[in-house]
């Protein structure tokens, strides 16, 4: 079963283009050696990318392994250990064609390593492989560069997933087999991977120093003799060290928003989205009343100015919120449907909502009381809370803050569903159906476990297009279902996308290459000016 | 005196065991899934945070997962850290040794300079140096330190780039040796400039205080009668007899040396024990909580007892004290 030729086309064309998007914006020529510095904070649990979802984890651990493939500027998915694939055109059978590529104990990397991987270690550990893992029907190992993954129903994001940095790393198996993954040593502390570093020291709560693998598969590559990654938990840290020149890079999970102005006009810095979009939502709780009134939850969107919030909150980074949706995941997104358009701040109008679904204002002005759950410990999230609070007590709703450490409001949220209203981050994961579809479906309302569907809201018309457009062969395809369950989420709003959260990584003048990517696995191809 | 320092670690046995009994519990108490922070935000695949849980004894109920402990400390094991996947002991060893290296130098400078400005301002009360050491000293007590560690990387590391921001080492460099040891001294200076800023000033106003009241006993005026120096009757006579509550806070401070550089560690990024517990916190690892409570607890003890022996050791009174009762 081959691909047509639309589809070798397409992979071909996204290379080609990803090889544009590198070479763009600089005429420089690359230049070899010296140690670049990135600044995280706190220790990795453990070197092995594909156990654990903690951003420590993942970008330690996509310094030493590779994926199949990896994310180009924009998300394009480009060709990483697996040179090319195609795709069969009822989407249910992936073949991928390797690099000629070593451990970095000298031994062979091939697709035996691959399958072992995604059958004993993504599938098992791997919470964001846990989707594409259920897929997997059989892998096949016709030689040992090629790998065949036979699916048992069409996943729209099977490519997607493939990538280091979604539990998919290649992992050696002569090392794993018939050990406990979470207990081998090359998960704990010695490493064998097959990426453009390897390790050389971990100095808990210092440093981890890795040294250019010689043997990397992508020839010429990589440029740096070394790569620090340095443990600072303290935001304020970070900032100075890379002003000072210590650092040269900070990863977006650790760049905070408050430092955007300062970095934002500075040429000695760069900032750039780096990351899958993201979204600051407010989830209600639509299981009683008066949250569970569609025109409730409509009015408290409509008396919230969302560009007030961008404006004095996130202090102008990321935009005002487009829709269920992230506009940024372009293909996905449905222009038709646009907060601002559809509820643009209007407080008069916002009574009128409230009025007309029977919450009248009593003697003292109040209409009724929301508890608001967040964490102070997020940034700006206590000045968002005190926004929020404002604007809707305006509208007479009498707003209650309950600022609580994260793992209680972990708790309170998804384990005990003690909330009116909440303030949380969701991450898109760059697909809808990774990372949208878990705040909306009803099979994610499950009690006790974090960041799925905690407002209760299940309707299965929208349970129904979100599994059509997570199992549609095509992009376009799959739109044409997202297009439809946005118009429903936005006439019913669960929850409130207020805020596109600019994910911002920050980098020194010195450092280059590295911008030249999303995400975090672009350090092969990172230099150091001077 | 001897049978004194056995009751005292005597007692010290059930005092430690107690704090690790209670900070054990409390921290259980404190919401928060050590798993979560293991796993990540992500639903996990059927059975793997049951695996994880179990693997670390926390499906078991706390009375048990309490007399676990106990048994393994009694054993000198005190546990695996869930989130750095490694024993406790080495841990926080580990970390406690970078800690002490700001810690020594600091309080020691802060001693000698605290007690020194004590004694340059005491006998001067009221007057302009005394005035200013006051002043000097409420400052450097009052300024938050977290704030000053800020300032003092703005100014010396980026507006004059003459000393590190943070870190222990310089990571660009691969150093062993005493170029290694220098760079490593190199990067102390401000976070132990930090820390000495703090404790000089609380040994300062403590010390004056002291050296005051000494001033004003009737032995001054003996010795003055007789005819020694000024230099002589402060620092043979009044200093001897003003280091009690001298002595008291520096032990206190040293006692609590393991934890109390937490922000500065922070500010600097210095990877010791503060830094290891702020992390610990947030990852909920029991097991590095209780076992740097139960390291601490232990200093502190420690440092109590050597106070308590400094005490016999400068004055006679507490010795002969000692020897009646004992």
């Amino acid at each position: 079963m081959r691909s047509p030729n639309l589809l070798r086309l397409a992979a071909c064309a996204a290379l080609v283009a990803s090889s544009a998007a590198i070479a763009q914006g600089t005429t420089e020529q690359p230049r070899y050696g010296g140690t670049a510095v990135a600044a995280i904070g706190s220790d990795p649990g453990a070197l092995n990318p594909n156990i654990t979802v903690g951003v420590p984890d993942v970008f330690t651990g996509c310094i030493l392994y590779d994926g199949l493939v990896r994310f180009a500027e924009g998300f394009k998915i480009v060709p990483s250990l697996a040179k090319s694939w195609t795709i069969s055109p009822d989407a249910l059978t992936y073949t991928f064609n390797l690099n000629k590529a070593n451990w970095h104990d000298g031994k062979p990397l091939t697709s035996e390593d691959v399958k072992f991987t995604f059958l004993e270690v993504s599938s098992k550990y791997g919470s964001k492989f846990n989707a594409p893992g259920a897929a997997i029907k059989e892998i096949l190992t016709p030689d040992a560069q090629t790998v065949v993954i036979k699916l048992s129903k069409p996943f729209g994001p099977f490519l997607f997933s493939m990538a280091c940095e979604q539990n998919a790393a290649i992992l050696p198996a002569h090392i794993f087999r018939g050990t406990d993954v979470l207990k081998n040593p090359a998960t704990l502390t010695k490493p064998i991977g097959s990426g453009p570093f390897m390790l050389q020291e971990w100095v808990r709560g210092s440093q981890l120093t890795f040294v250019k693998n010689p043997n990397y598969w992508a020839k010429g590559e990589p440029f740096l003799d070394r790569l620090v990654v340095k443990i600072m938990p303290d935001p304020g840290a970070r900032i100075l060290a890379l002003q000072a020149g210590e650092v040269d890079y900070i990863d977006q999970y650790y760049f905070p928003i408050s430092a955007f102005k300062v970095f934002e006009k500075n040429p000695k810095f760069s900032l750039k989205e780096v990351n899958y979009p993201s979204d600051d939502i407010i989830i209600l709780n639509t299981r009683k009343a008066p949250l569970n009134n569609v025109k409730v939850r409509q009015a408290l969107m409509i008396a919230l100015d969302r560009n007030y919030i961008l404006k004095n909150v996130f202090l102008g980074s990321g935009q005002a919120g487009a829709g269920p949706f992230d506009s940024r995941i372009a293909w996905s997104y449905n222009p038709a449907v646009h907060y601002e358009k559809l509820y643009p701040y209007d407080r008069a109008k916002a009574e009128a909502l409230l009025d007309e679904a029977g919450f009248k204002k009593g003697p003292d002005g109040t209409r009724f009381t929301l508890r608001l759950s967040f964490d102070p410990g997020r940034g700006e999230y206590t000045s968002w809370a005190q926004a929020i609070q404002r604007f809707w007590q305006a509208a007479g709703i009498k707003v209650s803050l309950e600022g609580a450490e994260r793992p209680v409001v972990l708790k309170k949220v998804y384990g005990d569903y003690d909330f009116d209203a909440t303030l949380q981050n969701y991450s898109t994961s760059g697909d809808p159906a990774l990372g949208i579809a878990r705040a909306f479906h009803s099979a994610s309302i499950k009690q006790g476990t974090n960041f799925n569907n905690a407002s209760g809201y299940s309707n299965p018309q929208v349970d129904e297009l979100f599994d059509k457009g997570r199992d549609a062969p095509d992009q376009a395809g799959r739109a044409k279902f997202y297009f439809q369950v946005q118009e429903i989420l936005a006439r019913d709003l669960p929850t409130l996308t207020v805020h596109q959260q600019a994910q911002m990584g920050a980098a020194g003048e010195n450092l280059r290459g590295m911008w030249q990517a999303a995400a975090y696995q672009w350090w092969n191809r990172a230099w150091l000016r001077k | 005196m001897r049978r004194y320092v056995l009751a005292r670690l005597a007692w010290a046995g059930p005092i430690v065991l107690a704090i690790v009994i209670v900070t054990f519990l409390i921290i259980h108490v404190v919401p928060g899934d050590p798993i979560q922070a293991l796993v990540g935000d992500f639903p996990t695949p059927p059975g793997y945070a049951e695996q994880v849980r179990k693997d670390f004894g926390l499906d078991q109920p706390l009375a048990t997962q309490l007399w676990l402990y106990l048994s393994n400390l009694a054993q000198g094991n005190l546990g695996f850290s869930f989130s750095n996947r490694q024993p406790v002991l080495g841990l926080v060893l580990d970390r406690a040794k970078y800690t002490l290296l700001l810690m020594i130098p600091a309080l020691t400078f802060a001693a000698i300079l605290g007690i020194t400005m004590a004694l340059a301002a005491a006998p001067r009360a009221g007057g302009l140096i005394d005035s200013g050491i006051t002043a000097l000293s409420v400052t450097g007590f009052s300024i938050p330190i977290f704030w000053l560690g800020q300032i003092l990387v703005i100014a010396f590391a980026i507006q004059l780039p003459w000393l590190p921001a943070q870190g222990m080492v310089s990571a660009r460099l691969s150093l062993e040796g005493w170029p290694w040891m220098r760079d490593v001294l190199w990067h102390m200076v401000l976070p132990v400039f930090s820390i000495t800023i703090f404790y000089v000033a609380m040994v300062a106003r403590v010390a004056r205080a002291s050296v005051l009241e000494a001033l004003s006993q009737d032995f001054v005026l003996t010795a003055r009668a007789k005819g020694l120096s000024q230099r002589t009757v402060l620092w043979q006579h009044v200093l001897p007899n003003a280091m009690i509550p001298v002595v008291t806070v520096i032990g206190y401070n040293f006692g609590h040396s393991l934890t109390g550089a937490i922000l500065v560690e922070t500010v600097f990024a210095w990877p010791g024990l503060g830094n290891l517990f702020i992390t610990s916190i947030g990852n909920r690892d029991y097991p590095v909580l209780v076992g740097i409570f139960l390291v601490s607890a232990i200093a502190v003890v420690i440092a109590n007892l050597i106070t308590d022996i400094l005490y016999a050791a400068l004055d006679p009174r507490v010795r002969s004290s000692y020897g009646k009762n004992a």
